[in-house]
């Protein structure tokens, strides 16, 4: 028995020093990713997973840099009239294929994504024409302020001659001008890009996000919170911007450690139901009742800001008076005073709907007890991701929920985050997502959208908080860790790690 | 000096904190090419006794605090393990109560008795086949049967099989224990048959443990009469059918139904054999004795020798005598 | 027997498409789907409406069954993922061999180490063995396999450095955690049942009669003994193979192992209908193959069983 042992130690043992020769550290990178990609398809729609790679998978015609935007496969932008523009590549771009990029390619990706449906957004770009090898015309059905660099960076770009060859329509294997090429993916597991030697774009002129400063990179997907921080501290992974926030602090001040913290894009809000919730003064109440800051130590072990509005205060249209104002910061005699104006007395009941993805529970769980000391009740009512994502939309389901549980964020604008609940044309039944419908608050968004001026958003700001139809919780923060193989970590406006941009 | 020599010998075994003692003080001798019957009641200690005489008793209820076991001269009791799984099969051997679950059902029939003899005899895997087959013959059942299965026969065949494995190695002492109760009459006969002519053949001796005197008529040269745990009566089978002393020996003939007679009723013994585990003072068999009397309950009643090697148990004998005199 | 075997294949075409016809219904009935998993977070209603439309999730149950079991029976397709627009079938063979080598290798540590155990346990009844193995086996069966799994990660991974955390990138030595992780309740179980099913035929007549035969202790336990004993034990190992199989999620998430547990609860979560669906149905087949190999072992095993497939040739 114990000889058996031994050996069997031993063989671990060798296995485990064989399985571990480590490659060459400054020429390669391993990524700790958290959700799963699933399909890397040009065209597919958005995902958690797919966010993290993104960027190192494809060029867009424009790329957002930091908080500007700027070109990445194009060249330069002409504007023909409101509705019409001109986009002139570089003449230049061949993808890992060696085929040449030219102006059909947009339009057959254009096309494409539009008909596969997946990228909504989309809808507003009616048609592409091609006017020459390496200029195609844009012309589009509505321009909403900020949407133009929006849209042209919302539809990733391949040629349409590699996109053919592929068997999966690029599913698992695409080919792209990208400074990375995929060359293996276990789906489930890991996606292994190489640098391509023959990129196209020349050095000085390259977005961060079309950086190629490591020989190549792996993304190790991990689903477990807890097992992405002992991959980080094991070392077998190299960065994450997905470490959990009460974990973080273990690799704070630790020797061969780094932590940065990112803004999240998003932000979480709660949704009033104006059908069970009426009455302004009750909505402010529940917003006075609750300690966001509260929210913030239990759910996000400290790291992240109370919102100014439904949405964080990064975005270019916010308007930067607003942090220095008033937002139901946590008032007992207020939301006492509120509560007896509204009506509400204890053992008063409400229905809390979220989505039971991450750190809602605790935020659920925060608001439970918050409005609890007031001697309401308040019944948690989680739902998977996919069911939450079909009831929030449904009017049947009204019935059965006072409080939802939100998150938003946009790639540009703020105005876009209030849109995805709050404007009225979006939703099917002519309501905003919370049931309201205030010809007042629609004309406001509908003013803001249509032009994001100061005026216009403070108008729209100011109504919403004194309705009080939404509140704004908490901007959330991203824990971003490396070991000492990153010297500086770099990540895109999602908060999303660019393995390429990073130096070492 | 005889073959076998049980002396003193008391099995006992624990359960739930009670000791229920199965075999008390029991002696008896066998010699060679004889067969004792052991007859009792379910339950006397029969069958304890002849598995302490193999040593298969289940060793952790069942103790063996004294008694010696000689065979052959050397005391089984004592001898080491490995000693005692040589004698098993080769010098005694056992068949068994219940055929239908005394073969191994997934080991073809064959091979349980070839099993044996290679284990005994020095012989090649191919000659124990071969003498398996002759074995299978010799108790009537064709040896091309040899690769079949338990569930292919039938009880009585199956028992035959039983026999086979037991005579393989053409042991010195057959223990059969109750081996055509679960027979039907039939068939017993044919066994018994076939017992006896092997017997004859190889000159073995033989323990019959029954409850069935007619048995005991047809097979055996001296009878012990066993009841909780003790014998009671012992002698030649003339001896006791003929002039049966001990009161329960006497019982155990007079229940036995009368062809000739016409009889309502079945005439039983009195009462239920007692608790092993809480035995009678005195003489084990008092309380259902139609002839007891205080003195049976005093103290332990020893065997006595009440003519040529007939030995009895009772204390009350001449008393009983006088008793039968005057009824008549 | 042969005839046996054909039955049984032949009944495995109606199972299928029962199991066909239930799933979809349960997906059907199931609230929630697939488009808002595809669109993301920020969708607005009416374009996820638009792609419930373009997806066909709209048409009437008896279309939508139809075209499945027309899809996955007459043209035997199975279908492409949702999520991962590869073929179900290919996605889900890929994930089988993981899925595989860890089923084979708990299998295995399930067989060599609890069989043993019990076997013990069962010829030292009562004594300090018995117990002592019996009380691992407690242990084992009530120890949450991800909290193990974790404390293994945190010893033999972190600090030790000696095994990966997790993932599948390190050939062999990824599995071993993951295999002693998932295996422990599996080998307290085995543990368990080798014991009962041992005490029971150690007390048969038979083993007796080997006794009496003068064979060894060795000789009645393994020659005798043992295979009684683990014929009940085929249809655990069957079913528990069966089983594993479908994947551990729970070991396949700590781990980070694309194994089938994995790929399958995600697409239920996302509701990838071709792969909830496409994989049920490969899983049934598979199980009612184990189970056909098991009765079939069985039958090998125990010459009655034999005799009961090949109807009661055997009495004589």
């Amino acid at each position: 028995m114990k000889k058996v042992l031994s050996l069997v130690l031993a063989l671990i043992m060798v296995l485990s020093m064989a399985s571990f020769a480590a490659a060459d550290q400054g020429a390669s990178v391993v990524v700790g990713l958290a959700g799963d990609p699933g399909n890397i398809g040009p065209f597919q729609g958005m995902g958690l997973g797919r966010i993290g790679i993104l960027f190192t998978t494809y060029e867009m015609l424009m790329v957002k840099d930091g908080s500007e935007f700027r070109g990445c496969l194009m060249k330069e932008l002409t504007q023909v009239d409101d509705l019409t523009y001109d986009v002139e590549l570089y003449d230049y771009i061949v993808d890992a294929a060696g085929n040449k990029l030219t102006a059909s390619d947009i339009k057959f990706c254009f096309e494409t994504a539009k008909a596969d449906g997946n990228l909504p957004k989309l809808s507003s770009v009616e048609s592409v024409e091609v006017m020459s090898d390496y200029v195609a015309r844009f012309h589009f059905t509505a321009l909403a302020a900020g949407d133009l660099e929006s849209l042209l960076m919302e539809c990733p770009i391949v040629t349409q001659a590699a996109y053919e060859a592929s068997a999966d329509k690029m599913a698992t294997d695409p080919v792209t001008t990208s400074p990375y090429q995929v060359v293996d993916y276990k789906t489930g597991s890991t996606i292994v890009y190489k640098r391509n030697e023959n990129y196209w774009q020349k050095d000085e002129l390259l977005p961060t996000t079309s950086k190629h400063n490591v020989d190549e990179i792996t993304f190790k997907i991990i689903p477990d919170p807890v097992q992405m921080v002992n991959a980080l501290k094991a070392k077998e992974i190299d960065i994450s911007a997905a470490i959990d926030g009460s974990y973080i602090s273990d690799f704070m001040g630790v020797e061969g450690f780094d932590v940065t913290q990112i803004p999240d894009n998003t932000t979480k809000y709660l949704i009033f139901n104006y059908d069970s919730i009426p009455s302004a003064a009750e909505r402010q109440a529940i917003a006075y009742a609750v300690d966001v800051e509260d929210i913030i130590a239990f759910a996000f072990d400290g790291i992240g800001y109370h919102a100014k509005t439904v949405g964080n205060n990064k975005y270019p249209d916010f308007v930067e008076a607003w942090n220095d104002e008033e937002y139901y910061e946590y008032d007992d005699e207020k939301a006492q005073a509120l509560f007896a104006e509204a009506g509400v007395t204890a053992g008063k009941t409400y229905r809390l709907i979220y989505n039971v993805a991450d750190d809602n529970t605790r935020i659920a769980t925060t608001i439970q007890a918050a409005l609890g000391d007031y001697g309401i009740n308040v019944t948690l009512i989680p739902y998977d991701n996919a069911l939450f994502g079909t009831y929030k939309y449904d009017d049947k389901k009204s019935g059965e929920w006072d409080i939802m549980l939100d998150e938003g964020g946009s790639s540009n604008l703020l105005t876009n985050v209030w849109k995805l609940t709050l404007d009225a044309r979006d939703q099917t039944y002519d309501k905003t997502v919370g049931h309201v419908a205030d010809e007042k608050l629609q004309s406001l968004i509908e003013a803001a959208i249509n032009d994001n001026s100061a005026e216009n958003m403070d108008a729209f700001h100011q109504y919403l908080k004194e309705q009080c139809y939404e509140y704004g919780l908490v901007s959330k923060v991203n824990n971003l860790a490396h070991t000492t193989v990153v010297t500086k970590a770099a990540t895109c406006f999602r908060g999303q790690i660019l393995p390429g941009a990073c130096e070492y | 000096m005889a073959m076998l020599s049980v002396k003193n010998l008391t099995v006992e075994y624990t359960s739930e904190g009670e000791v229920i003692h199965a075999v008390n003080n029991v002696s008896f001798d066998l010699e060679k090419g004889q067969t004792i019957g052991l007859v009792g009641e379910t339950g006397a200690g029969k069958t304890s006794i002849a598995r302490a005489i193999l040593r298969i008793l289940p060793e952790p209820p069942a103790r063996v605090p004294n008694g010696e076991i000689f065979f052959e001269g050397k005391d089984l009791l004592k001898i080491r393990e490995e000693d005692m799984q040589k004698i098993r099969g080769k010098e005694i051997s056992m068949i068994f109560q219940d055929p239908m679950t005394a073969l191994n059902p997934i080991m073809r029939v064959g091979e349980q008795i070839a099993e044996v003899i290679h284990l005994h005899e020095h012989c090649t895997k191919a000659e124990s086949v071969e003498e398996a087959k002759k074995m299978l013959e010799m108790v009537g059942i064709p040896g091309e049967r040899y690769y079949e299965y338990p569930h292919q026969f039938s009880g009585g065949m199956k028992q035959r099989v039983v026999i086979a494995m037991a005579l393989a190695c053409s042991p010195t002492l057959l223990l059969a224990d109750e081996p055509t109760t679960a027979l039907d009459v039939t068939i017993q006969a044919q066994v018994l048959d076939m017992i006896n002519e092997l017997k004859q053949k190889l000159n073995t001796s033989m323990i019959m443990i029954t409850h069935d005197l007619g048995i005991v008529a047809e097979v055996c040269d001296t009878v012990a009469v066993v009841y909780a745990g003790e014998i009671m009566e012992y002698g030649t089978k003339e001896q006791i059918f003929h002039n049966p002393q001990y009161p329960y020996t006497i019982g155990l003939f007079g229940s036995l139904p009368d062809l000739k007679s016409d009889v309502d009723r079945l005439s039983p013994i009195e009462g239920l054999p007692p608790n092993p585990a809480d035995l009678p003072k005195g003489c084990a068999f008092h309380p259902r004795c139609p002839y007891a009397s205080e003195e049976c309950e005093k103290e332990h009643i020893e065997l006595k020798d009440i003519g040529g090697g007939h030995l009895c148990r009772c204390c009350r004998l001449r008393e009983i005598a006088a008793l039968k005199a005057q009824e008549v | 027997m042969i005839r046996y075997i054909g039955k049984r294949l032949l009944w495995m075409i109606p199972v299928m498409l029962g199991i066909a016809i239930l799933i979809f219904s349960i997906m059907y009935i199931c609230p929630g789907d697939p488009a808002s998993s595809l669109l993301g977070p920020s969708a607005s209603a009416v374009e996820l409406a638009a792609k419930r439309e373009e997806m066909g999730l709209n048409d009437p149950y008896i279309v939508r069954l139809g075209r499945y079991l027309y899809q996955t029976f007459i043209k035997f397709d199975l279908g492409t993922s949702y999520k991962f627009g590869t073929s179900v079938f290919a996605g889900l063979m890929e994930r089988m061999q993981y899925t595989l080598v860890i089923a084979l290798l708990c299998m295995a540590l399930q067989v060599f180490v609890g069989t043993p155990l019990g076997i013990m346990a069962a010829t030292h009844h009562n004594g300090v063995w018995d117990r002592v193995s019996m009380f691992l086996a407690l242990v084992g069966v009530s120890i949450p396999a991800f909290w193990l799994a974790l404390m293994l990660v945190l010893i033999f991974a972190v600090n030790l450095g000696w095994l990966p955390t997790s993932g599948v990138s390190n050939g062999l030595a990824s599995f071993i955690l993951p295999c002693i992780a998932n295996s422990f309740a599996g080998i307290a179980s085995q543990a368990r049942h080798t014991r009962s099913s041992m005490l029971e035929v150690i007390r048969s007549d038979y083993i007796v009669t080997a006794k009496a035969k003068g064979l060894s202790r060795r000789t009645v336990l393994f020659k005798h003994a043992l295979p009684n004993a683990l014929i009940p034990i085929i249809t655990i190992v069957g079913n528990g193979m069966g089983m594993m199989l479908g994947g551990t999620v729970i070991i396949e998430n700590v781990f980070a192992i694309p194994g089938v547990g994995r790929y399958m609860t995600d697409a239920i979560n996302s509701r990838d209908y071709p792969v909830v669906m496409g994989g049920v149905l490969i899983l049934g087949l598979i199980f009612s193959l184990i189970m056909l190999l098991v009765d079939i072992v069985y039958a090998f095993v125990d010459p009655r069983i034999k005799a009961q497939y090949e109807g009661r040739k055997g009495k004589k």
